[in-house]
């Protein structure tokens, strides 16, 4: 006999079917379509548990790569130019010049600034409201825009009273400025629609911008350059460039900023770039001058799109995770109900491997299926965002179809299922064949390497998924370490509080809470990773509300009662008494004001500021105007540090400058240095007497240089105020400045304020849709623990009735039990944010703390009803079963 | 033992080994198989050094009160459980070293099962369930000799029920194809007829000797049933832990 027949008997057969050994790609397929047949109910839970988050995801990648790509679509029209030159100043002969020879090269200035426009007193009619507001005016002069369109309403030239749509196109805004003649000589202005409503003014009647009497020719509904909605102090008036010189509100002490657009004529990229080189190289290094192109395209916004997109990005991928909780848990009772079929498999020979990586490549079927729905809904959902963000987001920058995003949530929500059901799906693994021939027949031995292994799995893998939707694995793995935290926490608090229940069911309590209180107490009763994943959603839910409700209330709430209300800007010395007596005569108090100086910093212990520029943390101050003042005292909020002469503030014979701590650290001058200003066209040498410290908390009017009075009364100047307005009185008072001294623009902190807080008002909502996402995976998760449960319940419920109960008593034991999961979850979620919120509301924001009762119960409250519903509405079929089915199982 | 030269579809194809062969080693070998199993405090004793030898082709039918550990030693014969000390042998080579990845391979070529319970896969038809043992070996005429084995059965319009649609009967025969499609050279049937009326149950166990039979496997078969032991060709008794030879 042979080697070969020598061997046992089957030898041969064995080594005919090795190189088959390997489970098939088309059995694996075959067997997952079986194993999916009649499962309706796990793949809707899978979908539920993943279609939340991946939508999530994507509408946030998708809105993110939406606003960027309308931002670069438009991006010639957002700039309204080829290139643009921004400046405090005039661009000056040499670079005017080098605009002017660009190849075909066409300009327009620009000039922004904010200023007080007035109902005038000639207008008819009665108006009961403002009478002068605070307008964000902008004067053009020259072709503007190159690209995009201006768009107005103007009335038709046939008296009609209907007005009709134009745009800059068919109606050059250079026709709308000019006046009208045969008599009316007001130049014409666009106004905002916001504008003419306050002030109650209609196209024809007059506007005061500063001192200029303008007429409205028309109203501005649009303009290519400005992201609407975007924090704005006021409405929008667009004017000629004589209209603004009329005004002097661009004059000195204004905060006004000049823009010079330029097209080309031929604006392909290599010339823009030439053109743009050729400007650079006669600006140097001058940081006073901006030059951008159109391909910038708005790099602040992108810049903080971006950094949205990352928060908002985790905040998805949380309401991902807490639907990965889920997953871990259906796998857990899907495996619970084929452990005959696994060890039946085994028996005929299935390996363990094999069986594994069917199941695991189910899991990752199953994923596939929920983020493929969450994905197409999340491409859907982005249309709601203009309307949950009404005037921030324009519809028409939506695109719905974004490939990258929808992988990206394909990607994560594939990743996820995976990562979750690893760990339970070990379990396959160490089902006993035997388990045919007794059901309680004792599991394998697992292997405590693989246990370990699969958990880095998990780990390495929520880590790199948070990195990829941060951008940084830094943040990435602070995110992984602070979830972790946070579920351990709420899985340590659940797992006492279902202790503690399972302890109060034992005593004498009502018969319902009894039953509700085992129920949740019961050992793998698949509640434990919905009460996880409920109170997560809850914690980051509640947390985002308490940290915005301090935030809101506190920017929204009174000033402290001894600080300004209002600042008055480019006030002129002389007009100042008849100012100071018509704030006095309103009611105000507080009263406060000091000149004003516009000075350049040109050499410190003469070296020049150019080289200092190079050389000092605080670059812009060598680069531009600085406001300064002059006066005998310092305000009380000033306390000096240091100071040359012990006995006099101003002691030295030589002209003196006081400087503040932080600025004079910055532009590194201490006692003694010298110090030399430019301001109109002298210099002053001066020498550095003082340093001192001011409280900015006081909002009160100070300069980081003071200096000594007798020295800069000559230059041109203006004047500061500040004050406190009564509550209610400040309109009047602003009317009556407004229209007395139209030059002076006066500023309304509280408005601002008001303005801020809308904006984030706003925001907060959208965040607060995002944050409901992690809820709603809570409970898509309760509804799917309770559903997939719903045999054994079902077989529960049929027993009670068997018992006597009738279906309403059933009803509330139920209704108890989810009530008990509902309360469970609020607390754990409830002391989290308390602790999260605590911290970030003093620590990070600063801010006092402050209960809020009727948030906290209110969330209680929700969470315990939103429970109840969904699980009762999950556990209908259970509750159905007649008690005859308990005579059929075996 | 003598072989047929033209073999009905249902005899062991192409892997059959040689009769010269088969002589030569038995198909299973239990050597003082021990089994303890621990409940609670105390530790039970359920087989005792036991010793076996089932010769290829022999029907062995194991009797025994409830509780005897019949169960527990076809587990070990099949490899689905580990003994405590001794050797379960399969064509000479022993098991007790193969790891749970080996034992499934070895079980996939060489050990068919039926069970008192059926255990069919509840979300498989009846054809499914018979093709999945033959798919799993990579059987290239899986579907056709699920489909003979069907009409062997006398299930063959029925394949294409589920397990719920079925009688217990007509389960425990899709059981039968199911155990015979991959030809295994042995088969272990834990009180087949246990949870049949006693009709259906001998129709079910002509049915299934005819198949061991016609096919030449060796099937150790536990049953309560003395008219069945009867027709065995060796008949064993379990009690106390050990074997005994019965009438
Ligand atoms: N996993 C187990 N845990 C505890 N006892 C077991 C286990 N498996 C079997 N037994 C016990 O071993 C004995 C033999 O069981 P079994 O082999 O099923 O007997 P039979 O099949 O002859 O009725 C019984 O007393 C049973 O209770
Ligand atoms: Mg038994």
């Amino acid at each position: 006999m042979s080697e070969a027949n020598s061997r046992p008997a089957d030898a041969p057969a064995a080594t005919a079917e090795a190189p088959r050994a390997r489970l098939r790609p088309s059995l694996a397929w075959r067997y997952t379509r079986w194993e999916l047949r009649g499962s309706l109910g796990r793949v809707v839970y899978w979908v539920l548990c993943l279609a939340v988050g991946v939508s999530a995801v994507v509408s946030i990648a998708a809105l993110a790569s939406s606003l960027d790509g309308a931002i670069r679509r438009e991006a010639r029209s957002l700039l309204a130019a080829d290139l643009a030159i921004s400046s405090q100043a005039d661009l000056g002969e040499e670079l005017a010049r080098a605009v002017a020879e660009l190849p075909g090269g066409r300009s327009a200035e620009l000039r922004e600034t904010v200023g007080l426009v007035a109902r005038s007193s000639r207008t008819p009619g009665e108006h009961g409201g403002a009478r002068s507001l605070l307008a964000e005016l902008r004067s053009i002069d020259g072709p503007y825009p190159f690209y995009g369109e201006v768009e107005l309403e103007v009335l038709p030239r046939d008296g009609a009273a209907e007005r009709v749509a134009r745009t800059s196109a068919e109606l050059p805004l250079a026709e709308l400025f000019v006046p009208l003649g045969d008599g009316d000589e007001r130049p014409g202005v666009l106004a905002a629609s916001d504008l003419l409503n306050q002030l109650g003014l209609e196209i024809g009647d007059d506007l005061l911008v500063g001192r200029a009497r303008t007429r409205i020719a028309g109203v501005l509904i649009a303009e290519p350059d400005r992201v609407p909605g975007l924090l704005s102090v006021g409405p929008a008036v667009l004017l000629g460039a004589e209209a603004f010189e009329q005004s002097g509100l661009g004059g000195f002490g204004n905060f006004s900023r000049r823009k010079t657009l330029i097209a080309l004529e031929d604006s392909s990229t290599e010339s823009i770039a030439a053109a743009r080189q050729t400007l650079q190289a006669v600006i140097g290094d001058d940081p006073s001058y901006r030059v951008e192109t159109y391909e910038d395209a708005q790099p602040l916004i992108r810049e903080g799109l971006e950094d949205l997109e990352e928060f908002l990005g985790l905040v998805a991928l949380l309401s991902l995770l807490v639907g990965g909780v889920g997953i871990a848990q259906g796998v857990r009772t899907w495996l619970s109900s084929r452990l005959d079929a696994i060890a039946v498999l085994k028996c005929i020979g299935m390996r363990p491997r094999e069986l594994f990586a069917l199941y695991l490549g189910q899991a990752v079927f199953l994923g596939l299926i929920g983020s493929v729905i969450g994905g197409v809904i999340g491409l859907l959902g982005v249309l709601l965002v203009p309307i949950i963000l009404a005037g921030l987001v324009p519809p028409d920058a939506i695109r719905i179809w974004q490939p990258l995003a929808f992988l990206r949530g394909i990607v994560l929500g594939v990743g996820t299922a995976t990562a979750f059901a690893l760990p339970p799906l070990l379990s396959v693994l160490r089902v006993p064949p035997s388990r045919v021939f007794r059901r309680d027949a004792e599991p394998l031995p697992g292997s405590r390497a693989l246990d370990a292994l699969v958990l880095v799995a998990l780990v390495v893998a929520v880590t790199a998924l948070a990195s990829w939707q941060a951008g940084s694995l830094r943040i990435g793995a602070f995110f992984f370490a602070g979830v972790a935290l946070t579920v351990a926490l709420i899985g340590l608090g659940n797992f006492a509080l279902t202790r503690l229940a399972q302890r109060l069911a034992t005593e004498r309590r009502s018969f319902w809470l009894r039953q509700g209180l085992a129920a949740v107490g019961r050992p793998g009763g698949g509640t434990l990773g919905a009460l996880t994943a409920l109170g997560l959603g809850l914690l980051v839910l509640l947390t985002m509300a308490l940290v915005q409700e301090h935030v809101q209330d506190e920017l929204a709430a009174d000033l402290p009662t001894d600080a300004p209300s209002a600042f008055l800007i480019n006030i002129e010395n002389e007009q100042w008494p008849e100012i100071a007596r018509i704030l006095e005569e309103g009611g105000a108090s507080r009263i406060d004001s000091a000149p004003v100086v516009m000075a350049r910093i040109a050499s410190i212990d003469d070296r020049p500021a150019d080289e200092l520029a190079e050389e000092r943390e605080a670059r812009w101050a060598f680069r531009r105007e600085l406001r300064l003042t002059y006066q005998r005292e310092l305000p009380a909020d000033n306390r000096v540090l240091r100071q040359a002469d012990p006995d006099a503030l101003w002691g030295d014979p030589r002209p003196e400058v006081s400087v503040e701590e932080e600025f004079a650290r910055e532009i590194g001058v201490d006692v003694g240095s010298e110090l030399t200003l430019q301001t109109g066209g002298e210099t002053f040498d001066l020498v550095v007497s003082s340093i001192r410290e001011v409280d900015w908390q006081t909002f009160g009017i100070n300069f980081f240089l003071v200096v000594e009075p007798g020295v800069l009364e000559a230059v041109p100047q203006s004047r500061l105020a500040a004050a406190r307005l009564p509550d209610g009185g400040e309109q009047r008072i602003q009317d009556a400045v407004a229209q007395q001294f139209p030059n002076v623009t006066v500023f309304r902190i509280r408005q601002l304020l008001d303005r801020v807080v809308g904006l984030m008002r706003q925001l907060s909502f959208g965040m607060r849709v995002l944050g409901s996402f992690t809820i709603l995976a809570g409970l898509a998760i309760l509804a799917g623990a309770v559903a997939t449960s719903s045999a054994q319940r079902g077989r529960q419920v049929a027993l009670l009735k068997t018992l006597g109960m009738a279906r309403a008593d059933v009803l509330r034991v139920f209704g108890t039990e989810y009530a008990l999961v509902g309360a469970v979850a609020a607390t754990v979620a409830t002391l989290g944010s308390l602790v999260l919120a605590w911290f970030a509301i003093t620590r990070g924001f600063e801010i006092e703390w402050t209960w809020r009762p009727l948030l906290l119960a209110g969330s209680f409250v929700g969470a315990v009803s939103l429970a109840v519903t969904v699980g009762l509405l999950a556990s209908r079929r259970a509750l159905r079963v007649p008690p005859v089915e308990i005579l059929r199982e075996n | 033992m003598t072989t047929t030269v033209s073999r009905p579809s249902i005899v062991p194809g192409p892997r059959d080994p040689a009769p010269d062969q088969v002589a030569a080693t038995p198909a299973l070998e239990a050597i003082a198989l021990r089994r303890e199993l621990r409940s609670g405090e105390r530790t039970l004793l359920i087989l005792d050094d036991l010793d076996l030898v089932v010769p290829h082709g022999q029907l062995l039918a194991i009797r025994g009160p409830s509780g005897s550990g019949k169960s527990t030693l076809l587990a070990l014969l099949a490899g689905l459980d580990r003994p405590t000390s001794g050797s379960v042998r399969i064509d000479g080579e022993a098991i007790e070293h193969l790891g749970e990845d080996e034992l499934a391979r070895l079980r996939r070529r060489k050990v068919g099962f039926v069970f008192q319970s059926f255990h069919l896969l509840p979300n498989l038809t009846a054809r499914e369930n018979v093709l999945l043992p033959l798919e799993l070996q990579g059987a290239g005429d899986a579907r056709q000799r699920a489909s003979e084995l069907l009409d062997q059965v006398g299930l063959g319009e029925r394949g294409h029920h589920y397990p719920s649609q079925l009688s217990g009967g007509e389960q425990q025969r899709v059981a039968l194809a199911r155990a015979f499609a991959p030809r295994p050279r042995r088969l272990l049937a834990d009180e087949p007829t246990g949870n049949l009326d006693s009709r259906t149950g001998a129709a079910v166990l002509a049915t299934l000797i005819e198949l061991q039979r016609s096919s030449h496997s060796t099937l150790v078969l536990v049953t309560h049933d003395e008219q069945v032991a009867a027709a065995a060709d060796r008949r064993v008794f379990l009690a106390d832990g050990k074997l005994h030879e019965d009438g």
